[in-house]
């Protein structure tokens, strides 16, 4: 039976990657344009977006 | 209808998380079709309650107004509750979510309830009360009725519960224990359709937690790394490469490993952390790159870093006229030791705990100033004996 793709631990993972690689960005001294919070909000916003379309794929099979 | 399409619907309908979880009167609850443009949720419920939907619509009214209560509930119980004949709205607007297990959609209502309840009270300056006391009801109403279930199914034996029960009403008793949905199986149905139904118990997945801790334990080595480096911050660096390492093994998994699933707490607990070491990272960043107020004029500076305890001995410190000392402290606990108490003590962040403990009160104080700065700390002052 095909199975869907485990949509919650696909949305973390991801949020998680962002948030790591932000994080050793800044602290290896790379500069951030604009707020740093804009960045996070950011790749929490590209995570959801790629969450729910992979939710609405599944749904839709 | 014929019996079969009867049997696919049935099987079509998945399980979703119910007020009936909450008082066992909501079991089946449906809402009426024409109500205007209300949701039609109080009246329904003031039928099941036998009261007056007047009652039902002035207590939704005023947990609006404790802090936007009414509005998540309200919300959450149209979204869940179907109109009659129809399907419940989350599953036209968000099919996948008759697929989530029980808890997660328990946790997704939750978490998204007290967001909106948090950002409503926040921008109202409604205090917490409200919340604590919908939350602590909503608690022991599931815990009562769970244990009812439980009395109920121990006390009674099947056979004398009566005859006037129907298949129906006992698969709506029998739903809430299992771990997924009820099968439907239909004698008359075409064989296919009898095999479809007795897979659906099969397709609900179950937690890796065998992966859970293999990933913890990638993260505990991971963590390692950078402390073996020497790399500076460390704890910071550890907690980017225990992360990352999180990061891709979860990933890996939600796109390799199909057939099961991650337990949410590791999600939640992993997720958590990353979240803060971005927040530290950043916190970090900015106090290296950015001193604080009075940095300027400071004779000292000193930076901790995860430390605890730190110490830091400022005793036989030569105080001529105005002498300014900084500390800067994140995630740490400071223990400062001075000769005299300091004329004066400037803390500028909000997570930064100051205890003094002076030995002789009548001590007067010197012309040191100390800047304290930083997140998430507790920075200790005493004078020696």
């Amino acid at each position: 039976m095909k199975r869907s793709t485990d949509v919650p631990a696909l949305v973390t993972g991801l949020i998680m990657l962002g948030f790591t690689a932000m994080g050793a960005w800044i602290l290896s001294g790379g500069q951030v344009i604009g707020p740093p919070a804009m960045w996070f909000a950011t790749i929490l916003m590209v995570a959801g977006i790629i969450g729910l379309i992979v939710s609405l794929r599944a749904s839709r099979r | 209808m014929s019996r079969t399409s009867r049997t696919v619907e049935n099987e079509a309908m998945p399980e979703l998380v119910h007020p009936a979880q909450l008082d066992p009167r909501l079991a089946g609850l449906t809402r009426p079709q024409s109500t205007g443009f209300t949701g039609g949720l109080c009246r329904a419920l003031a039928e099941r309650w036998q009261v007056d939907p007047i009652i039902v619509r002035l207590v939704v009214l005023a947990l609006t107004f404790a802090g936007g209560v009414g509005i998540a509930l309200y919300a959450w119980g149209c979204l869940l509750t179907p109109r009659v004949g129809g399907t419940p709205p989350i599953l036209r607007w968000l099919p996948a979510f008759g697929g989530w297990p029980k808890n997660t959609q328990a946790i997704i209502v939750a978490v998204s309830s007290l967001v909106l309840v948090l950002s409503v009270a926040r921008q109202t300056g409604v205090g917490w009360g409200p919340v604590i006391v919908v939350g602590a009801l909503a608690w022991a109403m599931a815990r009562r009725r769970r244990r009812n279930n439980d009395i109920s199914s121990t006390a009674q034996p099947a056979s004398a519960r009566g005859n006037a029960e129907s298949v129906e009403q006992w698969r709506a008793r029998l739903s809430p224990h299992a771990d997924s949905p009820l099968p439907a199986l239909d004698l008359y149905a075409p064989e296919a359709a009898r095999q479809a139904a007795s897979q659906v118990t099969q397709k609900t997945r179950r937690n890796n937690w065998w992966a859970a801790a293999a990933i913890l334990l990638l993260m505990a080595v991971a963590a390692i790394v950078p402390i073996a480096l020497g790399l500076d911050p460390a704890v910071l660096w550890a907690g980017v490469f225990a992360s990352g390492t999180a990061a891709v093994l979860i990933l890996m998994h939600s796109l390799i490993m199909r057939s099961r699933r991650l337990p949410v707490v590791l999600l939640v607990a992993v997720l958590s952390g990353a979240v803060g070491v971005g927040l530290l990272a950043v916190n970090h960043a900015a106090a290296s790159d950015a001193p604080p107020v009075g940095v300027q004029d400071a004779d000292q500076q000193h930076t901790f870093f995860g430390e605890a305890p730190a110490e830091l001995d400022l005793t036989g410190l030569q105080i001529d006229g105005e002498t300014t000392v900084l500390i800067d402290a994140t995630a740490s606990v400071v223990q400062i030791r001075v000769d005299d108490p300091p004329g004066s003590i400037e803390v500028n962040s909000d997570t930064i705990v100051v205890e003094t403990s002076y030995t002789n009160r009548s001590q007067s104080a010197s012309d040191l100033t100390l800047i304290i700065d930083g997140d998430f700390s507790v920075v200790e002052i005493e004078t020696a004996p």
